[in-house]
């Protein structure tokens, strides 16, 4: 150690050099530690921000994954479900003292149901039985003429309860594609 | 099975809209709100299950059942409710002896049943999947013939049989069961009076 620093001390071109370096400017990459210090703030900053983005987006992920959030609904199928729901309560409310299925069937609101079903079955038929299942109404004969099936038991039929359970299971069962 | 309490004052006016001759008829709420039998099945006893004569309702073994497109004759009831003993009758009136029950038709076929009180003061009419209801005359329920009008049109057959018949049968059981069960229902909520 002691050896280098005489060298050092002692060298000619240790001489020759020192005093140009004291002159000079600063080199052109230079930065000083307050500037170090503030792009090193800058940067952690930048790396919390994306470190924040990455667990968002990945707790975003698991609840989808898990289905606690629903998946976001396009708009024309929104609308579809919006006109379907007001069809069903009025058709509801307009032949919930009436008996007969077939006039039921008949009433202009359930025909429009079943005009929508023709042009888009596979998500009215989803739309019906959710439809059966949360507020009951009774859409047996639509699902029937739209899923050209008929899950319900014969020893199951005229027995509410067990003839929407069918349905919903057949719909469970229905390939989503 | 769902049931579900209404306040007369709540489901009154929603019936009196689709049978404007309760307003000056002497009627009351019989039971709650119940989807899961409806007028057919009430007639015939039973609060469990709806009936129709179609592949989707529950109907008296070994009958023929009529396709849901098309309108349902009397007939199809006349020989239904046969099987537990009524017979076809012309007077809607009262007999000593006898419990009758009622077929309203319209134009596009049946439309309602209703039931006689035992002792003959008035009727039971359950509304759809809406309340059961007592009136005193068959009128009171009665409605349009045209069925886009979605009333019950006019009473189309009246069917009697013996109390006998009824004893004899599990229908009187059954009877006697709904009954029980609608009378302990309303001493749990609030009375049901003619609104």
């Amino acid at each position: 150690m002691a050896i280098s620093e005489t060298i050092c001390e002692n060298h000619p071109s240790f001489k020759k050099w020192l005093p140009e370096l004291a002159n000079t400017s600063r080199p052109a990459g230079y930065v000083g530690q307050k500037e170090l210090r503030r792009r090193a703030q800058r940067g952690y900053a930048r790396y919390v921000f994306r470190r924040r983005q990455q667990v968002l987006r990945w707790s975003l992920a698991q609840q989808l994954a898990s289905q606690q959030v629903p998946a976001p609904v396009p708009a024309a199928t929104l609308q579809l479900k919006q006109r379907f729901l007001d069809l069903a309560q009025q058709w509801e409310d307009e032949t919930s003292h009436l008996s007969s299925p077939s006039q039921r069937m008949t009433h202009p609101s359930y025909q429009a149901v079943l005009g929508m079903g023709r042009e888009y079955p596979k998500e009215i038929i989803g739309l019906l039985v959710q439809d059966m299942k949360e507020n009951r109404r009774q859409w047996f004969g639509a699902l029937s003429y739209l899923a050209q099936a008929n899950p319900i038991k014969p020893e199951d039929a005229g027995r509410i309860d067990r003839m929407i359970d069918a349905w919903v299971r057949w719909e469970r069962a229905r390939p989503q594609s | 099975m769902v049931q579900r309490f209404r306040e007369t004052q709540v489901a009154a006016p929603l019936l009196l809209r689709d049978f404007p001759h309760l307003a000056n008829a002497r009627w009351r709420i019989r039971s709650p709100w119940d989807d899961s039998y409806r007028c057919v099945a009430w007639a015939a006893c039973y609060t469990d299950r709806e009936m129709w004569p179609h592949q989707d309702y529950w109907w008296f073994p070994g009958l023929p059942l009529a396709p849901v497109d098309t309108e349902t004759p009397v007939e199809y009831f006349v020989m239904g409710f046969s099987t537990i003993g009524y017979r076809p009758c012309t007077s809607r009136k009262f007999e000593f002896g006898y419990q009758k029950v009622a077929i309203f038709a319209n134009d596009a076929g049946v439309t309602h049943m209703a039931r006689q009180r035992l002792f003959g003061s008035g009727w039971l009419s359950k509304l759809g999947v809406n309340e059961d209801i007592y009136h005193r005359e068959l009128d009171d329920v009665e409605g349009d013939m045209s069925p886009l009008k979605w009333q019950y049109g006019r009473v189309a057959q009246v069917m009697k049989r013996s109390w006998w018949t009824l004893i004899v049968t599990p229908c009187g059981f059954r009877c006697v069961q709904a009954a029980l069960k609608m009378w302990v229902y309303r001493l749990q909520h609030d009375p049901w009076d003619t609104p």
